[in-house]
């Protein structure tokens, strides 16, 4: 990767980190509530069930 | 006792015993019920410009609130967003933004659409859904990124929410699908006729790869499928390919073959060809195909100059398909 290139993308790499900065503390309300409270449970549509 | 369920929302069909997750990894048999693990937990969440989906014939120069879930339906091994496409979704930590939210985050940043974009949308079905209807009763347009890999049922019943999708078309033939996507090249074709007839703003993708899409044959085959059966007006976006993910074997997409891959869609009678992913002098821009002139300019996502006026071109009044205001 010629150092154009890699400057380049280092930039664009801020630039998405400051994005996701900006809506950090959307995250989980501050505390991560561990693997299975990441999870929905929202009844989904487009599905049957099978017999038996 | 609870069952086993068969997911219908993708033509994987996959059937699920108690406590098993299809192949897009967020959506599960839980007691003998389908559920969706990512609902309101999306990973990924920014203001983009409409230009970077890309989608280039609907409202230029606006942003676009964009949102993603973990999760996908296909395994592309070149997929430059496979930490959270290919992630299973305990271990992306999300945002929590029902759909209200995202509505008012998007009003709240001067977004003009809400996007479906980065991973998988088809994943996040009711996510989408539900967000889509908020959006539009909030007068907010709807953009659905897509690898259109779902079943017709489902598709129709969304496509009226939505204003305009890009549908990547990763090649014209199936053994390509299959090898390299864990899909197949049907439904998608599909897909791009259902929306094509039900009149969504519909845009197509096509990632170009050394060795594996890019001959002769197979462009021309591509380019003749979109002109004979979704029109001469669907634009086109050659994307170019990067290594990544599980293929880095090959280098990046060189510049004359997405030049060659432009002539030979112009070629094949489409009238609205562009090729991103690398900077060009004028391969961002749409010309009139009446007077030639360059109608919307951009340099990447920014627009420069637009010549369009009340959806035609300022220059000979010819009309240039989209949804410009």
């Amino acid at each position: 990767m010629d150092r154009r290139r890699f400057l380049r993308r280092a930039a664009a790499g801020l630039a998405g980190l400051a994005g996701l900065g900006a809506l950090w503390p959307l995250r989980t309300g501050g505390e991560d509530p561990g693997r299975e409270g990441r999870l929905s449970r929202r009844r989904a549509r487009h599905y049957r069930k099978l017999a038996g | 006792m609870s069952g086993s369920v068969q997911c219908l929302l993708c033509p994987h069909t996959c059937r699920l015993e108690e406590g098993q997750r299809g192949t897009c990894r967020v959506r599960m048999n839980l007691d003998g019920e389908l559920v969706s693990l990512v609902y309101g937990r999306p990973v990924a969440a920014h203001v983009d410009p409409v230009e970077k989906k890309p989608v280039y014939h609907y409202l230029p120069g606006t942003k676009t609130f964009s949102i993603a879930t973990a999760g996908c339906n296909l395994g592309c091994e070149f997929c430059q967003n496979w930490e959270i496409s290919q992630a299973a979704p305990e271990d992306v930590p999300p945002y929590r933004m029902e759909p209200g939210e995202v509505v008012s985050r998007a009003e709240e940043t001067g977004c003009s659409s809400v996007a479906y974009t980065y991973t998988e949308p088809i994943v996040f079905y009711e996510y989408v859904e539900d967000t889509a209807r908020l959006a539009r009763e909030a007068g907010m347009g709807n953009i659905m990124v897509t690898a259109g890999y779902i079943n017709e049922g489902p598709l129709r019943e969304l496509a009226p929410l939505i204003d305009a999708v890009n549908v990547d078309l990763k090649s014209i033939r199936d053994d390509y699908y299959r090898t390299v996507c864990h899909g197949t090249v049907g439904p998608v074709l599909n897909t791009l006729e259902v929306l094509r007839e039900m009149g969504v703003w519909l845009e197509v993708t096509n990632l170009v790869v050394p060795g594996l899409n890019d001959s002769e044959e197979d462009l021309e085959e591509l380019c003749s499928w979109i002109a004979d059966n979704l029109g001469p007006d669907v634009p086109l976006h050659f994307s170019r390919f990067f290594p990544t993910y599980r293929m880095t074997d090959r280098p990046p997409t060189p510049l004359q073959t997405l030049e060659r891959a432009g002539e030979i869609a112009s070629g094949a009678g489409l009238r609205y060809v562009y090729v991103g992913n690398v900077v060009t002098s004028r391969g961002d821009d749409t010309f009139c195909p009446e007077c030639g002139r360059a109608v919307v300019r951009r340099d990447r996502f920014r627009i420069v100059e637009n010549g369009i006026e009340d959806r035609r071109c300022a220059e000979c009044g010819r009309e240039i398909p989209g949804v410009w205001q």
